[in-house]
């Protein structure tokens, strides 16, 4: 009965693989909206037990704080005054010790909860945090970037390179025993690229780089968050009333619950009674992307003053109401926006750059060979992260090889802050 | 000396205003995505807002007294006090708060909130030690929050225009006037103090009081401006700030 018994081991070995990863969503898109639950994220007391120096209420004082730096000195669109500075966040030890660099998200700041939480925990395990904010967030892109149109890699990590050398700059290169890279989803991407161009330049040095939920190819990854969106609904008009509709249904949900905020308890406790389908939940997540690209497009346009969004020649007064640009803006999708303002923008600066190209230039393909060879850079992703293609994931798994760590399931950074990921990070950049 | 300092200061106001305004670059997109409205597209974050120039402007101008008053003033008094007495001081303030909390809850016959919050206050005034340690809130009790602004509209007031108020931000015409109401009714920590002493002690205590309020206030709110991230924050607080208070008066 040779059968049975190789049905029996596939049983078993199915079930240990249940067992050797407890991460509780497993569907990618529940994984993506929820996170991971306060009780199974990485526990602080798991990287040191609290001593009795971080006991001393003098120890916490200004030790993680926001920084500003002046990158550009060039004139700010007058709406945008406040964008004049580059804001990042700086945890710093006492003493000299390793830096480690977090580049968050499409659309996400220094300031986000993904990049928090890795700020507190290699903090605790000792490490100097900065934390980034992407080269598509707005603050970035007012601020620090060179040609002010995000979304072209060599560019973004070019501008990004720069701002990380300043910081180097400002924080005194004695306090610095080494230099380490994460990012995650965009961010991940282009820690790869920093990888290689600081092979070529060598002026930070990077030891070890992590790439959490990488895209592979931005205009893949991009075009996938945007199609969760288009594929739900027909046209703007019903996407707005499906928004309004999910709108709704929080507030009312809201009313009927004892939580007096909106936050993640807040998120669980509703997911407890089931109260989105699959589809609402793709059409929360495509809105997100499309939410977080409008802010960038209308960024970046008032900026170059290229006359996609906000008409040529206008100067946007601080009293005029912004409702139609937004309007304009959420009706852009990301390839409307590489075609229409990336490329022709590229094209106008380099006339001999193609489409073709400049594509392949934000592809990790284009540097594989670099990448085969790095033994410093591992990546960590997840077998359902819908960002990725079947291609995309032959890709990591040729390029990458044992350097790459497949979680079963996790969506697109749903299990970021799982205890089994930080474990496997910690391992990575503490030892 | 104070020449100096005008000088210095002139100069400085010189080279803001010869700072050269912004220009569009070289390239212009070949396609522009135009302005027009269709109608047809249902809106679900608009809000009417008929005061919108005024209100943008006030917009912009607490920004700026945020980054360069208030801001630099909080973040002295977080950088100079522990985080143990940051919390007790603002517990002590939110203590003082479940007054009006208590008694908009009773104008608007909400039983269950009532209780809550005069058993907040009863508890932590006593075994809190004056309200410095939030004995309910650690237990899972937190405060309610119900202000005049609410009760109003509990009863029906309908909000009125979108406000921008200085200083305190987001606000409609009818939560503005209930601001004045609920000052009146919360009160000065020092009034308790400082019984007995003379008018000079008691009315410049009242005045630090107030002083390490405001500091206190700003310190609790976690918002900061255009830390969004989104050129359209001002769109995105005007909707999540008229929508929480239509839920939070029908809850």
């Amino acid at each position: 009965m040779p059968w049975l018994f190789f049905f029996l081991i596939f049983i078993c070995t199915g079930n240990s693989a249940a067992h050797g990863y407890e991460y509780p969503f497993q569907d990618p898109f529940v994984a993506t909206v929820l996170g991971t639950p306060p009780k199974d994220q990485f526990q602080l007391s798991a990287v040191r037990q609290a001593g009795l120096h971080d006991l001393n209420p003098l120890h916490d004082l200004g030790l993680i704080r926001t920084k500003e730096l002046l990158i550009h000195d060039r004139p700010v669109p007058k709406i945008l005054w406040y964008d004049d500075t580059l804001r990042y966040s700086l945890a710093l030890q006492r003493h000299p010790a390793p830096l480690l660099f977090v580049i968050a998200g499409t659309g996400s700041s220094y300031d986000s909860a993904h990049c928090r939480f890795l700020q507190k925990i290699f903090y605790r395990a000792g490490l100097h945090v900065v934390t980034l904010s992407s080269p598509t967030y707005a603050n970035f892109v007012v601020s620090a970037s060179s040609t002010q149109v995000p979304g072209y890699i060599p560019t973004d990590i070019a501008d990004l390179y720069q701002c990380m050398e300043a910081i180097v700059r400002d924080l005194g290169p004695q306090r610095i025993t080494s230099t380490h890279l994460t990012g995650y989803s965009l961010g991940g991407t282009q820690a790869a690229f920093l990888a290689e161009l600081d092979s070529k330049e060598q002026r930070l040095g990077f030891d070890k780089i992590m790439l959490l939920n990488p895209a592979v190819s931005l205009i893949t990854s991009a075009t996938i968050l945007d199609h969760l969106l288009s594929d739900n609904v027909a046209n703007r008009a019903e996407a707005a009333r499906k928004v309004a509709d999910l709108v709704q249904e929080l507030s009312e949900a809201y009313k009927d619950s004892n939580e007096v905020n909106f936050g993640d308890d807040f998120l669980f406790a509703l997911h407890g009674g089931k109260m989105f389908t699959e589809t609402d939940l793709q059409i929360l997540i495509g809105v997100t992307f499309r939410v977080a690209l409008a802010n960038m497009v209308f960024a970046s346009d008032v900026c170059t003053g290229a006359g996609y969004i906000v008409p040529r020649g206008h100067q946007i007064q601080k009293n005029e109401t912004l409702s139609p640009y937004l309007d304009a803006a959420v009706g852009v999708s990301f390839e409307e926006y590489i075609e229409e303002y990336v490329l022709p923008y590229l094209m106008f600066q380099n006339p001999k750059l193609t489409a073709q190209q400049a594509i392949y230039a934000c592809s990790l393909e284009s540097i594989a060979p670099f990448l085969r060879q790095a033994d410093h850079i591992q990546v960590l992703t997840n077998q359902d992260d819908f960002i990725l293609t079947e291609g995309d994931m032959d890709f990591l798994q040729s390029t990458f090889g044992q350097r790459l760590t497949l979680y079963p399931f996790g969506g697109h950074c749903g299990n970021l802050r799982y205890k089994d990921n930080m474990n496997t990070m910690l391992n990575f950049f503490c030892k | 000396m104070p020449i100096y300092v005008l000088i210095l200061l002139l100069l400085c106001l010189n080279g803001c205003a010869a700072k050269p305004e912004h220009q569009p670059g070289a390239f212009a997109a070949p396609v522009h995505r135009g302005l027009s409205q269709d109608p047809a597209v249902e809106r679900p974050f608009l809000v009417d807002d008929p005061w919108e120039g005024f209100n943008q402007r006030m917009y912009h101008f607490n920004a700026q007294f945020d980054r360069y008053v208030y801001l630099p003033v909080v973040r002295v008094y977080e950088e100079v006090l522990p985080d143990s007495v940051q919390n007790g001081i603002s517990n002590i303030f939110n203590n003082l708060k479940e007054i009006p909390i208590f008694l908009n809850a009773v104008l608007q016959g909400k039983a269950k909130k009532a209780s809550v919050s005069l058993g907040r206050f009863i508890f932590n005034t006593t075994i809190g030690l004056g309200g410095i340690i939030d004995v309910l809130g650690t237990g899972g009790i937190h405060q309610e929050h119900e202000d005049f602004g609410q009760t109003l509209g509990f009863w029906g007031v309908p909000n009125g225009p979108y406000l921008v108020l200085p200083i305190f931000g987001p606000s409609n015409v009818r939560d503005a006037s209930g601001l004045g109401v609920e000052a009146v009714l919360t009160p000065n920590p020092s009034y308790f103090a400082l019984e007995g002493l003379g008018w000079i002690e008691r009315s410049s205590a009242t005045t630090g009081a107030y002083a390490v309020k405001t500091v206190d206030a700003r310190h609790q709110v976690k918002f900061r401006y255009y830390q969004t991230g989104s050129p359209f924050e001002y769109n995105l607080v005007r909707f999540v700030y008229t929508k929480k208070r239509e839920l939070d008066i029908e809850k």
